[in-house]
């Protein structure tokens, strides 16, 4: 049996310690697992995924990650804080956010070399990920000159260049073109297949299927409604109805297109040798 | 339920006449001003991307040359040397793919707001004595302010007319190099490359986060006034522009506020730890010494021209 990557007992979370985000959540999340977090705006999703980075931490329950208690503490440890980031890689759902480097190569460098690899194997992931997901002809273009979708890319390789074993995606696909939109569903299916642990916020319900094999539900009371396969959560009519995720009339006429149809495949993913820090025992 | 007044047509909806029909004014030019800052930010991205002289020049070494030109105008006092310096930048802009109408406009538009106050007193005789050339004006008698001597006859000098002509030599020449390297070099190269100059990394990073936050702000002013101009019929009172604009500024400062911390996370993320690391990736070329002898070269012989004719 694997080790859960993630152990959330009784986590609660309050903004300026009185609003509500997040209520008594206890969650297990394992290696290799494509888990999507669906909830309607406000429910907490985003929240649940800035306590699993370590960004924020729990007003009271307990978050364990790779087996040590996640706390702030922790984190200001040279040993742990190499270990933790070197293992998980977060998209925010805010590209702009994200692109804080003057241009696209150094964005996509910037982690890498905080990590303290030599500049040589940073260079080389540099390049493999602008090839991957086919933005080399925006390696030297600034933030500004970046369309949408473009954006979108490049936040992505700048957190892929850390291969990390966990990729957390904060609504991936909002504010995206169709053709972007395939073109991500595609690629995390391809970095599945690779074995990397992909947690993913969403209030698309056309996504979850696509790109997860485990839907946890946050109802609009920032608890966890359910924990189950995609499958057994597009059924539940009622629960999607009561968590504000499908309108009332759209629970009769509600169909889930199943077939993954012109969905543009990633480049083929590569694989950067793993590291001692970031090798998941 | 839509209400009965939405289904109505508007146009039968007269204009009322008490209307106050104030200008824009302010807000219109400061946006108008934001948009230009915008379109230049991206005029100057595209000429450092051009093929040229100056742009296939390293940074580093650009920065180096064009910081000891500077220098050696500063120290030139020949009008005739600087001038000719000044020359040279503008061939310099032509063999680097730069407009030169355009890089004109960019350089004499600061200068007459720059030196003209300066220089202006000195041409007269009550600054720099001299040969008289033009007679300004009398007085009844000259004054003494202490050390200060006000003559009776107000003259502009031919040494005031060479004192200014060398200030605005030596400014528009200084102006005219450092044009020529913020056109000619990305802002991200040449942020990159101060790190020469032993300026700290986390400055350099802070510097470029600036530059980058600062579009994206002024993207926003953008947004925010196209929305409202989509939705405005008529401009209101001087008073309630000036809330409006203070509203706005002030759901700017804290959206400046929210995305530092955002931006600051998303750092942490990827593991930033306070001690920031970066990639300079920068290569020195036979191009890049061949530039190096010229400025060398350039630099020498103008010093040795200019002491020959202003010897000391």
């Amino acid at each position: 049996m694997k080790k859960p990557i993630y152990e959330l007992s009784t986590v609660s979370f309050r903004y300026l310690a009185a609003i509500p985000a997040l209520e008594n959540i206890n969650l297990l999340i394992y290696p290799g697992e494509s888990l999507s977090i669906l909830g309607s705006n406000g429910s907490g999703k985003s929240t649940l995924l800035h306590i699993l980075d370590g960004l924020i931490f729990p007003s009271s329950g307990v978050i364990k990650a790779f087996s040590e208690t996640l706390t702030e503490e922790k984190l200001e440890t040279d040993s742990f804080r190499h270990l933790f980031r070197s293992r998980v890689g977060f998209v925010f759902q805010n590209p702009d956010i994200q692109l804080f480097c003057p241009k696209v190569y150094d964005e996509i460098a910037f982690g890498p070399l905080q990590l303290g690899l030599p500049t040589g194997e940073v260079m080389k992931r540099v390049d493999d990920v602008l090839e991957m997901l086919g933005i080399s002809s925006l390696k030297d273009r600034t933030p500004n000159q970046l369309s949408g979708g473009e954006k979108k890319r490049v936040a992505i390789a700048s957190v892929l260049s850390l291969n990390p074993q966990v990729l957390l995606l904060d609504e991936p696909t909002s504010s995206l073109d169709l053709r972007t939109r395939h073109w991500l569903i595609g690629l995390i299916g391809e970095l599945r297949k690779a074995g990397k642990t992909i947690i993913t916020t969403t209030h698309d319900i056309s996504l979850i299927e696509r790109i997860s094999s485990r839907v946890l539900v946050l109802d609009e009371d920032h608890t966890l409604a359910a924990d189950r396969s995609p499958g057994e959560i597009i059924a539940d009519h009622g629960l999607l109805h009561r968590a504000n995720i499908i309108h009332e009339h759209e629970t009769d006429t509600f169909v889930y297109p199943r077939k993954l149809d012109n969905i543009a495949p990633a480049k083929k993913i590569v694989n950067f040798p793993m590291t001692t820090v970031n090798k998941i025992d | 339920m839509i209400p009965d007044w939405l289904t109505q047509d508007c146009s039968s909806v007269p204009m009322p006449a008490s209307l106050d029909r104030g200008r824009s004014g302010f807000v219109e030019k400061t946006i108008n001003n934001a948009a230009r800052f915008l379109r230049d930010t991206m005029v100057s991205e595209t000429i450092a991307c051009r093929n040229g002289l100056l742009q296939a020049i390293d940074p580093r070494i650009k920065l180096i040359t064009l910081l000891v030109v500077i220098i050696s105008v500063s120290i030139l006092r020949s009008p005739i040397v600087i001038w000719g310096i000044y020359g040279l930048t503008l061939l310099l802009a032509v063999a680097s793919s730069i407009s030169l109408l355009f890089f004109l406009k960019r350089v004499w538009l600061f200068i007459p707001l720059f030196s003209a106050f300066i220089v202006i007193p000195a041409l007269f005789n009550v600054v720099t004595p001299g040969e008289p050339l033009l007679t300004v004006f009398h007085l009844a008698q000259g004054y003494d302010f202490g050390p200060y001597h006000i003559p009776g006859t107000i003259t502009i000098t031919g040494q005031g007319v060479l004192t200014a002509v060398t200030f605005i030599g030596r400014v528009s020449t200084s102006v005219s190099l450092a044009v020529l390297l913020t056109l000619t070099t990305q802002w991200s190269n040449l942020l990159q490359a101060l790190r020469v100059l032993k300026v700290p990394r986390i400055f350099i990073l802070i510097l470029g986060m600036t530059y980058r936050y600062i579009i994206l702000l002024v993207h926003t002013v953008y947004d925010i006034h196209v929305a409202r101009k989509s939705r405005t019929l008529h401009y209101g009172s001087t008073v309630s522009e000036q809330r409006w604009v203070a509203s706005r500024m002030s759901y700017l400062l804290k959206k400046t506020y929210l995305i530092s911390l955002d931006v600051h996370k998303a750092m942490l993320s990827r593991g930033y730890s306070g001690d920031i690391r970066t990639l300079t990736i920068f290569r020195t070329r036979g191009y890049d010494y061949a530039w190096c002898l010229f400025v060398i070269f350039v630099c020498a012989f103008s010093l040795v021209i200019d002491r020959t004719m202003v010897p000391r």
